[in-house]
């Protein structure tokens, strides 16, 4: 009956066809037709045209839709038919056994380094979230601006937290945190030990952090001066079973203190992991600042609590106020102080103020970024295996897709079976994920250092999110094969022994094969590149000699000279020096200066190292021009009239002549300039080659090293390699101790500490090594896989070829050069992204390695090696088959 | 079941019954149009027709393919006994109601 078309709109026609029921297909479609022709002729061809899909359109209602409810069978056959399913489904995974487990153990894999990383990033994003009234609290941070440049601090004046507590009346509380760093704490009848986290605190800071107080008065143990409260575990560690309130320990050999209160422990999310909290009582002779000097923060940094609803922006101005009272007012220095508020919850996420806080490094958010794209990049591997194992599987079920429509299921019912079968998988799967994550979360926090709550897992926000995270990847994963098998023609399939045309899905993993191994590759070139990068820090030369010198901290710099001639006494004891500090690892002064003025715009930072005249022999410092100090040369300062300039004789480095502007190391002798330290217009007497002052983060900035025997407190003690260190050391420990009986005796390797000024970097290094390693596994995995389904597709091929007389090895080649292929490509894709994004890495440094084009060929080489391991492993147990059993049977 | 005939039920009702014999979509769509002079959508004349048959008020068979129609066959709905028995009560009742009502004169 049906002749030539009518000139619908074949859109809104096949539309109709798709969703109108059955049943009622055939008349709707005869009326619109009908309707249409009568439009046509009243209305033109154009108008009849838009009716008719507007009248489309308009059939799309709940009438017409409902009878495809009404079709459906009734409960009990669909009941039936999922057991059938699941009996289907368990059957088939435990045949093929290599299938399953292919998928398991790569998505299980893939879902817990997610599962791992998000509670990484999770446990970071948390920090002092954990206080009610987080949301309200700002930590004011100090800033110092000269001309343009920003120097922030976390500690602030002396005086600030009384001023700002008397006159801003938008701040309801004020609280006072002064960091101690580790202080000798002797408990009667215990010997001494040296006790880290001990927070100085007032009454305002207990109540507005959430401090958990168990014993004692809140209101009133940190009210009175040598009071202190105690966390749980040190009162335990202090006093043992015994009751601890009321209780006394002696504090830095002299002070005695009352313990007035117990804590809980602390979460281990809070940047200020005090474990005891001692009140804070300025006053007091342990303190002794000064505490009219708004010129300058000493370590106690200042909290304060706002009144609902302000912002704290709003309060910069009145702040600002407050600093321009007291010491913005000198016209001649360029130099003004302000204060800014952070809040809480960004402490831990602002490594740029000073490094976040005093004991816990905060860490940059690029790193959580970072670390979230690892992880969804290992998703996203291990969903390509997923569906490329899936797709590849595909065509060996084109047969049961055949019978099983011959005898009248239809595609819905197909692609929930499917479905089903991808959902079962990836439920085992993320059991097991969750599993993995679990019992690896111990090994994450040993290798950060950090204290995630494994049992977090199990509460309900993340159990909740990781199931609904499952079930979205579960259906984006798994619809597309469940798709693809359904689609397969009954008669095709069963008529024909070949397999159905493969072209779409096989274009598809080809596609995926490539996404992972330009992901795979990537990631092993930034690991390449990254470990160069971190034995670069740990090896690089940084201009003085590192090894065998050891520091001691001296207690009391008068007892230098005696204790530097004791141990020099020692046989394998080459020479002492003492300074403010050693090369390279901090704790070096900064101050300003410029040829003729110190307000003048062009002024530049200076570092200073005080050091004795042994320094540049213990760290082999070069010497360009002049001479090195000798311990005389700041002595007379101090006896200088009053009218006249101290005349320091100084040493510099290069970087410093270059700053000042003179042409030559010889050029710079004898010349004066002043600096910001005490008035001083110091002569340059000598000219040092430079080396690194700070970590290879920063820069080597303008130095000075001058002695100045007040700081001198570090000893530096040069060793001499070989046996019999173990005594000498022992030695150097004995005559310390019998220099300061009342102290604990501490001493490091130098080389040793300048590798901790790469923590971070190295405990998020080894963390990615261990990522980027499962990332290149999972990648393996499923080209093995694929790998394998490729050899047993082409087995009578393979067969027949032996016949014929062709060699193992082309018989390899020929199975994996496909995918040799799809791994060159991917390799090409790779070079660019990593080159790009190791390059902003490095920016991160001063000093970084270049990358080299080598590390791309070995790494791209480690790649197609490690494929064609993959690969030939089945290639050759392919090819070795013997043909008459790959061809007897048809 | 539901035996309420709403108005619009009511007004689709009359147009089979005036259409008699010939009574599918596109008929009962024309005669809907000339008689009450407004428009009216073809799928909402299929959907009352469904519900009306559903109710009892109408019963249907397939039949008389035609070329315009690309050689599907349409729904004739014809009136039920039931039905014209509903719609003449209904019919009964407004008069007497209108009876009752004093003519007023505006």
């Amino acid at each position: 009956m049906e002749n030539q078309p009518l000139p619908i709109p074949k859109w809104a026609n096949r539309f109709l066809e798709w969703y109108c029921p059955p049943e009622l297909l055939e008349e709707v479609q005869g009326d619109l037709y009908e309707n249409f022709q009568l439009n046509e002729q009243e209305l033109g061809l154009r108008k009849a045209r838009r009716r008719f899909a507007i009248e489309v359109l308009r059939f799309c209602n709940y009438s017409t839709l409902k009878g495809h409810l009404q079709n459906r069978r009734p409960i009990q056959i669909q009941v039936d038919m999922i057991l059938h399913n699941l009996r289907f489904i368990f059957r088939r995974l435990a045949k093929q056994k290599l299938h399953t487990s292919l998928h398991i153990v790569g998505l299980s894999m893939g879902l817990s380094v997610c599962l791992l990383i998000g509670l990484f990033i999770n446990n970071e994003l948390s920090f002092d979230q954990y206080h009610k009234k987080a949301a309200q609290i700002y930590r004011v941070n100090q800033v110092w601006e000269d001309n343009s440049e920003k120097l922030v601090e976390y500690g602030t004046p002396a005086p600030v937290p009384a001023a700002l507590a008397e006159e801003i009346p938008e701040i309801e509380s004020v609280g006072i945190a002064y960091p101690q760093s580790e202080k000798i704490i002797e408990v009667p009848g215990k010997e001494r030990f040296k006790q880290e986290h001990i927070l100085m605190a007032n009454t305002g800071l207990l109540q507005m952090f959430d401090f958990k107080v168990i014993k004692g008065n809140k209101d009133q143990a940190l009210e009175a001066p040598l009071q202190a409260i105690l966390s749980q575990s040190t009162a335990e560690k202090f006093f043992g079973e015994a009751e601890p309130m009321g209780k006394t320990f002696l504090y830095k050999n002299e002070h005695t203190i009352t313990v007035t209160g117990i804590m809980e422990d602390q979460p281990q999310n809070t940047h200020l992991p005090a474990k005891i909290l001692l009140s804070y009582f300025p006053q007091e002779r342990f303190i002794a600042q000064n505490q009219d000097n708004w010129g300058m923060t000493f370590g106690a940094s200042t909290y304060v609590l706002l009144k609902e609803g302000v912002q704290a922006e709003s309060l910069h101005p009145s702040i600002r106020n407050l600093y321009d009272v007291h010491i913005n007012n000198d016209a001649e220095d360029p130099e003004i102080g302000y204060a800014e508020l952070q809040a809480l919850g960004q402490i831990h996420l602002e490594p740029s103020i000073a490094g976040g806080s005093r004991w816990v490094q905060a860490i940059n958010p690029v790193w959580l970024w970072f670390f979230g794209g690892i992880g969804l990049l290992v998703l996203i591997l291990a969903c390509i295996n997923f569906i490329n194992l899936s797709t590849a599987q595909a065509l060996t079920r084109a047969k049961e897709v055949g019978v099983r429509k011959a005898i009248g299921a239809d595609r819905g019912q197909l692609i929930n079976q499917f479905l089903g079968e991808a959902f079962l998988l990836i439920g085992v799967s993320s059991i097991a994920a969750i599993l993995i994550a679990y019992l690896s979360v111990p090994l994450v926090n040993n290798l950060l250092e950090k204290g995630i709550d494994a049992n977090y897992i199990f509460t309900a926000v993340p159990m909740l999110s990781f199931t609904l995270f499952i079930l979205a990847v579960g259906f984006l994963t798994g619809i597309y094969p469940a798709w693809l098998t359904a689609r397969f023609q009954p008669a095709l399939v069963i008529k024909s022994s070949a397999s159905p045309s493969d072209k779409p899905s096989n274009f598809l993993r080809k596609a995926l094969v490539v996404t992972q191994f330009t992901i795979s590759g990537a990631l092993l070139v930034a690991l390449l590149i990254m470990s160069q990068q971190m034995n670069y820090f740990y090896h690089k030369n940084l201009g003085f000699d590192k090894e065998n010198v050891i520091t001691v901290r001296m207690p009391d710099n008068n007892k230098n000279e005696v204790f530097s001639t004791n141990i020099q006494q020692l046989p394998q004891v080459e020479a002492v020096s003492f300074a403010i500090t050693a090369p390279a690892s901090g704790g070096n002064w900064t101050t300003v200066m410029h040829p003729t003025s110190l307000i003048d715009p062009g002024r530049k930072e200076v570092r200073i190292i005080w050091a004795d005249e042994m320094y540049d022999d213990i760290y082999g410092l070069k010497l360009l021009a002049g001479r090195f100090t000798v311990n005389q040369d700041t002595n007379y300062v101090t006896d200088v009239a009053e009218s006249e300039t101290p005349r320091p004789q100084i040493v510099v480095n290069e970087r410093l002549i270059q700053e000042l502007g003179y042409a030559s190391p010889e050029e710079a002798l004898g010349k004066r300039f002043l600096i910001g330290y005490n008035n001083w217009k110091p002569e340059i007497v000598g000219v040092i080659a430079d080396f690194n002052i700070s970590s290879l983060r920063e820069a080597i900035e303008p130095l000075i090293i001058t002695p100045f025997s007040r700081y001198q407190n570090q000893a530096s003690i040069k060793l001499a390699a070989g046996e019999g260190l173990a005594s000498t050391l022992k030695s150097i420990k004995g005559s310390w101790e019998e220099n300061f009986p009342k102290h604990i005796y501490e001493f490091n390797f130098l080389d040793k500490t300048l590798e901790r000024l790469y923590e971070t970097e190295s405990r998020l290094y080894s963390l990615f090594k261990v990522f980027a390693i499962l990332a290149i596994l999972i990648s393996c995995l499923g080209l093995w896989g694929l790998a394998t389904f490729a050899a047993v597709q082409r087995t009578k091929e393979i067969g027949i070829r032996k016949v014929l007389g062709a060699s193992l090895s082309q018989l390899i080649l020929l199975l994996s050069k496909d995918f040799l292929l799809l791994v060159l490509i991917a390799l090409f894709l790779a070079v660019p992204i990593a080159w790009y994004g190791m390059n902003k890495w490095l920016q991160n440094f001063a000093y970084s390695v270049d990358i080299q084009w080598w590390i791309f060929a070995i790494s791209g080489i480690a790649v197609i090696l490690i494929a064609f391991l993959t690969v030939s492993f089945q290639s050759v147990k392919a090819a070795l088959t013997n043909p008459v059993k790959s061809l007897r049977s048809e | 079941m539901n035996d309420r005939l709403g108005n619009l039920e009511e007004m689709v009702l009359m147009m089979v019954i005036l259409v008699n014999n010939e009574a599918y979509g596109i008929t009962v769509r024309e005669a809907y149009v000339k008689q009450y002079k407004q428009e009216i959508s073809l799928s909402a004349i299929h959907t009352v027709l469904r519900r009306l048959e559903q109710k009892g008020f109408l019963q249907s068979e397939l039949g008389g393919a035609s070329t315009e129609r690309g050689g599907r066959r349409k729904r004739l709905y014809q009136i039920t006994p039931y039905g014209y028995k509903k719609v003449s009560q209904n019919q009964e009742e407004r008069s007497r109601i209108w009876a009752l009502i004093p003519k007023l004169d505006f």
